[in-house]
Parts: structure tokens; sequence; C-alpha cells
């Protein structure tokens, strides 16, 4: 089927859906087996074959309906799919990303995950909830980062990660787009082709006392607006910020042949 | 025993409004792709080696920024009295445009090769020529500054005599995104409706406004708003006789008819007055009475 989006009351009646989906599981105490009935998803395929909601958005390519190993693999095929639209038409196009999320519903919407925000399926352009859509968001981060996004769309489709939450949250992320490819070079194992367990999070509790983790991903961003404050680092090569980091990262470095 | 010591730089601000600024980013033309932006640049005054180079970035505000410009060294550009440079920004829209101007000296730090600024501006908004410049650019600047802190309530009015009034905004909740981005007609409308009527009420009740002179600007403002230059603002919101104190039912009309050409009848770029978007994106929540239903 050719890209669409949504009009105005096929965006409304969307979202209406997914309120009582979420409705439904929450009665059912979050168990989405349960909760996301046979009815629910029927009307969840009624509203995709029915195209007096929707129409076509002239220069979309086709989308298919397919399985995507992680979040990265359907980054690429969204960015792949959108490449001739304007960007800045599509840029927050809630009744496209929320059209699309709809086509593809149950390739993010599964019962094995264990969240049921609305901010996942119905796009927000609040800062502080936009980066949680699972559509549009994997577009972002492959568009956005290229290959570095590989560390922050590891997991399912339906799983927004932990990387990317406690990435994609700072400002830097958007103001410095290298940042990506610093902290790929950290904590993606490239040999492995995932990312480094452990370092995701900034603090964590032990033994009921919260503790900084070195070398963490959220101490890279500390460190990165330091240096954002003092040098011009975009004109400086990411190899070279890597080797301005302190002792804390030098396992990290060396696990991936940084000096 | 060893000290560890550490060279601190002096960084220089580079000024991008007001009048003779050291930077002017004017809007040129705004197409479906994007934007193009003139800059017009000076930095003879701040004595900047001549061996520094100059960088201009655009960024978005909704998403990334983009690689930085190369505008050439200090010395090249310290040869001309201004320079202007043209820009097209792919992608963005111009209420989402953001600027930053590096002025950097490569150099090394422990054998590093770092790049350190000597010089910024962070540039929110396009450059507005002064209309007046006795006037100390007010007319450039907002009547009615926002400013982010921590308060209980969602926002209030920051008022003293001799002192521009701010709309503080309370920290952590987006409101001074959203107002500033125009992002969010409803908040937009309800903030601005009560800060306005409550500033007046301020103004015409409290007798130590009577010389302020932010207070004879926003009158000023207002009569010009009103198009009636000729028009008398009401003396006071109270009424006192014979000691007993009762408000102005002129005045308190008057504040309605200010606050309705101020915010009501506020129109976009598009001609749209901020009360129909304000209408169109109530309707369009449409789910009222279920919330009202959950509590």
């Amino acid at each position: 089927m050719k890209l669409r989006k949504f009009t105005d009351t096929g965006h409304a009646k969307y979202v209406l859906l997914y309120n009582k989906i979420k409705e439904s599981v929450i009665k059912n105490n979050g168990d989405i087996k349960k909760g996301y009935t046979k009815v629910l998803k029927d009307e969840i395929e009624d509203l995709k074959n029915d195209i007096s909601y929707s129409k076509e958005v002239l220069s979309g390519k086709n989308l298919k309906i397919q399985n995507f190993k992680n979040s990265y693999e359907l980054g690429v095929y969204l960015n792949n799919l959108l490449s001739d639209c304007n960007q800045i038409e599509i840029n927050f196009d809630e009744k496209m990303w929320d059209w699309i999320t709809l086509f593809h519903f149950d390739l993010v919407f599964s019962s094995s995950m264990s969240g049921i925000s609305e901010h996942r399926y119905i796009l927000s352009d609040d800062w502080f909830i936009r980066y949680r859509h699972l559509i549009r968001t994997p577009w972002y981060a492959v568009n956005t980062y290229g290959n570095a996004s590989k560390l922050f769309l590891s997991k399912a489709a339906y799983i927004g990660s932990d990387y990317l939450e406690q990435y994609i949250s700072h400002r830097i992320s958007e103001n410095y787009t290298p940042s990506a490819v610093i902290a790929y070079e950290l904590y993606y194992d490239k040999e492995m082709h995932k990312p480094r367990p452990g370092y995701s999070k900034k603090f964590i509790r032990k033994k009921g006392i919260k503790t900084l983790v070195k070398a963490s991903l959220g101490r890279l961003i500390d460190k990165i607006n330091q240096y954002n404050q003092i040098y011009n680092i975009w004109l400086m090569e990411p190899k070279d910020i890597i080797s301005l980091l302190p002792k804390e990262f030098d396992d990290l470095k060396k696990l991936n042949g940084h000096k | 025993m060893p000290k560890a010591t550490i060279t601190i730089f002096d960084e220089e601000k580079i000024t991008h409004k007001g009048m003779d600024p050291d930077l002017k980013v004017i809007l040129d033309k705004i197409s479906k792709d994007g934007i193009e932006i003139k800059l017009e640049i000076n930095l003879k005054r701040h004595n900047f080696d001549r061996s520094a180079h100059v960088f201009f970035q655009a960024y978005n505000n909704r998403g990334a920024g983009m690689k930085p410009w190369p505008m050439g060294s200090i010395k090249d550009l310290n040869t001309s009295e201004i320079n202007t440079f043209s820009y097209f920004v792919p992608n963005i829209e111009k209420d989402d445009a953001r600027f930053s101007l590096f002025v950097s000296m490569t150099g090394s730090f422990n054998k590093i090769n770092v790049n350190r600024i000597i010089g910024t501006a962070k540039i929110t908004d396009f450059y507005d020529e002064p209309e007046n410049a006795k006037e100390d650019n007010f007319k450039s600047e907002s009547l009615l500054p926002t400013r982010e802190d921590e308060i209980g309530t969602a926002f209030r009015i920051d008022m003293m005599p001799g002192k521009k009034p701010t709309l503080v905004l309370k920290r952590g909740c987006n409101i001074k995104h959203k107002l500033d981005n125009n992002i969010d007609p409803i908040q937009k409308t309800l903030i601005y409706t009560s800060a306005i009527r409550a500033l007046l009420k301020t103004y015409l009740s409290d007798t130590r406004y009577e010389d302020c002179p932010w207070k004879h600007k926003w009158f000023d403002e207002i009569r010009k708003k009103l198009g009636d230059l000729e028009s008398v603002a009401p003396d006071s919101l109270l009424d006192i006789d014979n000691k007993e104190t009762s408000t102005n039912p002129e005045a308190e009309l008057w504040i309605e008819e200010v606050a309705t050409t101020f915010v009501s009848n506020l129109i976009d770029a598009t001609g749209k007055k901020l009360i129909d978007k304000f209408i169109s994106n109530n309707n369009y929540v449409g789910s009222t009475e279920n919330e009202e239903g959950d509590l």
C-alpha cells in the first residue's frame, strides 16, 4: 500500500481507538494478551483498510508488512520509504506518523512489551515525550545519526531502548549530532553486534544507595556538555574527543581500540 | 609537589541584537524546503587573534543541528567593515531556526588536537531593526518577556515599580518552550489573557507605578494597538467614594478590550487569530467529557 496520512476524522478515530485498547489492557490488570481483544484487533484492521479515513502522501513510496530484527532495521526501512518526501512537511506530521504506526501496528504493539503509553503510538510535539514514538524515533535516529543509531535501536521495534531514552533526552543529542558517533564508538560492541550492557544508566541503586556508574552514557554526556562550553567540538574529530575523556573511560577506550 | 594549573581564557560575547550588533541574522526568504538567511558580521571591535576562525551553525529547535559553516579567519573578515554571507538552511521552519556563532582557535591539550572557543553568540531570533535608537531598543524587545523559575503555580507576573514586568513560568513543565515557540494556542491564550489582566489591574490600582516608565510604555503601546491615539486610559481600577471602595466598571471594560486586542485578536503569519486557533484546538481535543468522567 502506498504511504498515506490520516484525515482529521481518521486521526481522531485512531486516538480514540488506541485509548480504548489502553483502557482494555488496564482493565485486564496490564495483561496485553487479554486486553488487546479480538474485537479491538478487528477495529485496528478495519481502520487500516478503510481508506476514507486517510489520504495518499504524494511523494511517499510503498509500505509492506514485514518483520524487522530490531528498531534499527525499521528505521532504515522508514528512512528509505520517506526519502523523497519534503522533510519539513513530514517532520512532525502526526497524521502521517500515526498512520504508519497503524499500518505496522502488530510490529510495535506486542504482548511481550511492558508499557502501553500512548506516546509510543500517538506522536506528541512535547519535548519530553516526542522521542517515545516507536515509529518516528527510529526514522529520526537513522536519518540523523546514521550507522551510529545502531546503539539506540538494537531492541525489538516495540521496545524503546534504555540507551535511546538516556541519550535522546539530552539537548546535546540534537545540537551536536556527532555525539552519537562518540557514544557508538564507546558503547557498541562491534564484534557482538550489540550495545555493551551496564553503561546506559548514569545512576543505579546499590544496597539502596544511589550510585554513579563510572564511564556511563550519562557521564559521557556530562563530559561532552563540558567540552561544548570550551571547545568548538564540531571541528574536532570524534577520536580526539574520546582521547580527552578522563581515566574512568580508559577500559572502554581500550575495548574499542581507542587511545 | 607538582601543581596543576589551567589557563582561563576570556570568552567574548558577540552581540546580535540592539543597536550596532556584531552580528545580524536576517531572514531573507522562506521556501518549501527551508529558509534563506543573510548574515552581516563585523567583529573588529573584539580584537580577536587574527589566526582565529569564525563558524556559523544553524540548528532546529525541534530537531538536529547542522554542521557549522566556516566563514573564514578573523584576518580575512577584518579586511572589510561589514561581511555579508548568505546561507540556505534546509528542512527547517523559520520559527524553529536557531543559530550559534563561534570564534575558535586550534591548539592542543595533552597532545590532543583541540579547537578552543574564544567568542560565541547564541541566536534565538532573527534580527529586528530597532525603530528608534533613543528608546533603548525598547520596541525591538518584548514588553512582557518570559523566564522560567521554580514557582508553585504554573505562571505569575513579576512586577516592581521602575522595572520591566516579566511573565514567570514554572520550570520543568515545558510552558516556556510552548509559549515562546507558539506551539500551544490553548496555553498561550489562557496564560496571556490572565497575565495581561493581572498586569493592567496592578498598573491601575497600585499608586507606586504612577511614574513607572514601563507603565507608560505599556499604555503607549496599548493606545497604538487599540487604534485610537487620542484615547485616554482609565485613571484607576478603583473608585473611592467616602472611604468606600468599589471597582470602576469602565476600567474593567477597558482591561477586557485590551486583553482581547493583545491576545485574542493576535494574528499569526497566515492571518489566523489566536482565539480562532484556541477554539479549533479545544474542539479538536474533544474528549473533555471522558476526562471529567474519569475524575
